[in-house]
């Protein structure tokens, strides 16, 4: 179509022979005979170049081609790089290929496969739009009423998307969603962020003050525009080359992320510490807890975590999966939380891996900025108000609950507790069981600090020397923590935070 | 058969992770497979709508149709 009529239009882009012809017959009849054209003295025309008109609408005509053809290719890339990622293009056990596959999938989500893939029919779709400003256009100069029809059905489709837009964004239920009512819907936050960065009031008020007049001086000048149709319909492209920069943006961003962790990576295991198996490990436990709905699929997962010794660092999203598992089998009834039944093994579960994880990073990075996106989510499902008696992991839940909420009083809960559970435990015949020294070492750090950095507990010191005298030795976390325990008792206030080094790798 | 159980080595870490890959694979099998089912599906229709934008002129060309937007 585009094509076609490009091709219509082009010839006009050259001096017409036949006009040319006829203004010479027009001068040998003038030659032969005077009194044919009466006055009138035929001169042979001067061929000055294509009309202006014609230039601009080649130029747009042109550039919707160029568009479409454009999307085309990619979008025969983009099959070829999905046959790619479904091909296992590797032998090996199934643990590699897993691993490999794993990969694969965080390529994807690192290198913005989505917002690519997305973004291809928005340029036909512009494509679409740039062919129609191109025919109102061109069939302005010929014929205003039928100019005015396609002017009326181009300005109604952009309309209509427009409505699409702005309803999606209105909505998230609603069933006309596009690529644009998702880009606006995250704009308001931006927005937010960015004003909070905003060190100043002065700063604020001169940037509204300046954006202000821009947009009425915009305003102006846009009125006079909307009247000069050959210069809106010239502003066109630039909206594509937008988008096009967006997409470009992107990926620079993507790619500057991953060569940064490239390096970082090569660094690390120049010095000896390859992070690797267990970080995609990791990923592979995330992603399974993120996309499972099945129960003993969650529970072996999970139960596979918490033996795991963490990384330094690791996906915060592998924390929020574990919420939002604990999220599901938790109701929250008027401030009071009772776990479905059924679902007691796995809340355990997931509430001592999120346990464990949240310490983990509170250890090594009391300031981290993990908590901040998973706080939200947290505070959705357990807003600071929240009993959690009468339920199995009620001391977890009080421990978490006040990591979040450093507000809330642990001193009753953590007493209460501490003394309903003290007499029922004889390390002797203790069994390791979870992460209790998580919930101890919190416990213990808590109980130094009460009592003016005297001791602490003797209870705690116990389970400590009992896991420490175990043949063989228990996972290297638990050394580390009981470790932890005796040098707090010891006056060692010192290395509150341990460095990984400290902790994990010389232990 | 539950002798035999009886005296199976307890289970082993390993076991363990070999058993999370195998449910892995399964899940990530489902997954994929519905991933790539929407975008290649998206992708015919791009393929398709470019097709249409392009058809008019090569029938044009062949047998001489003439589209309705050649008439203007």
């Amino acid at each position: 179509m585009t094509s076609a009529f490009i091709i219509q239009v082009q010839p006009q882009l050259q001096s017409d022979p036949n006009n040319e012809t006829a203004a010479l017959l027009r001068v040998l009849i003038y030659k032969i005979d005077n009194t044919t054209f009466g006055d009138n003295i035929p001169l042979i025309p001067l061929w000055s170049g294509p009309p202006h008109t014609i230039v601009q609408v080649q130029a747009i005509l042109y550039t919707s081609l160029a568009a479409s053809l454009f999307s085309a290719f990619l979008a025969m890339l983009g099959k070829q790089w999905l046959n790619r990622y479904a091909s296992i293009d590797m032998r090996g056990s199934a643990i590699e290929r897993s691993q490999n596959r794993q990969r694969k999938f965080d390529g994807i989500v690192t290198w913005y496969f989505n917002t690519v893939m997305e973004s291809l029919p928005l340029m036909l779709q512009f494509a679409l739009l740039l062919l129609g400003c191109a025919l109102s256009r061109y069939l302005w100069e010929i014929n205003t009423t039928v100019a005015s029809v396609v002017l009326g059905v181009t300005s109604f489709g952009v309309a209509s998307y427009a409505f699409f837009v702005v309803a999606g964004t209105v909505s998230i239920s609603c069933p006309y969603q596009t690529p644009g009512a998702f880009a606006l819907r995250c704009i308001p936050p931006l927005a937010l962020s960015a004003l909070r960065s905003a060190s100043s009031l002065s700063k604020v008020v001169g940037w509204v003050a300046f954006w202000w007049n821009e947009t009425t001086e915009d305003f102006k000048c846009s009125v006079i525009r909307v009247t000069q149709l050959s210069t809106l319909t010239l502003s066109l492209p630039i909206i594509l080359l937008i988008c096009l920069a967006i997409d470009t943006y992107h990926l620079t961003r993507a790619m500057l992320r991953v060569s940064v962790a490239n390096a970082l990576g090569w660094f690390l295991r120049m010095h000896g510490w390859d992070p690797q198996a267990t970080t995609l490990d990791l990923q592979c436990i995330s992603w399974v807890l993120q996309t499972s709905l099945d129960k003993t699929v969650l529970l072996l997962t999970l139960r596979l975590l918490i033996t795991m010794i963490m990384p330094a660092s690791f996906d915060p999203d592998l924390i929020s999966a574990c919420l939002n598992v604990l999220a599901c089998c938790v109701s929250n009834v008027s401030g009071k939380v009772v776990i479905l039944q059924g679902s007691e093994e796995l809340a355990e579960l997931s509430v001592m891996c999120c346990l464990s994880m949240l310490y983990h990073t509170t250890t090594f990075d009391p300031t981290s900025s993990v908590f901040k996106g998973v706080r939200r989510l947290y505070t959705k499902t357990f807003p600071i108000e929240t009993d959690f008696r009468n339920t199995p992991s009620y001391h977890r839940f009080c421990i978490i609950h006040n990591i979040f909420h450093p507000s809330y009083k642990l001193v009753e809960h953590q007493l209460e507790y501490h003394t309903d559970y003290r007499p029922q435990i004889r390390w002797r015949d203790y069994k390791l069981s979870g992460p209790e020294h998580v919930v101890l070492i919190r416990l213990a750090q808590f109980e130094y600090h009460r009592k003016q950095h005297k001791k602490v507990p003797r209870w705690i010191l116990r389970y400590g020397h009992h896991v420490l005298s175990l043949v063989p030795l228990p996972p290297v976390p638990f050394v580390a923590d009981c470790l932890f325990i005796v040098a707090m008792d010891l006056g060692c206030t010192a290395s509150i935070t341990p460095s990984p080094d400290e902790r994990y790798v010389h232990i | 058969m539950l002798y035999s159980h009886k005296h199976d080595p307890p289970p082993t870490q390993e076991d363990y992770w070999t058993k999370f890959y195998d449910v892995y694979r399964r899940e990530a099998e489902e997954y994929d497979r519905e991933f790539i089912k929407r975008y290649d599906e998206d992708l015919n229709t791009t393929l398709i709508f470019v097709r249409v934008l392009c058809s008019s002129c090569l029938r044009r060309a062949d047998s001489g149709y003439r589209p309705v937007y050649s008439l203007l």
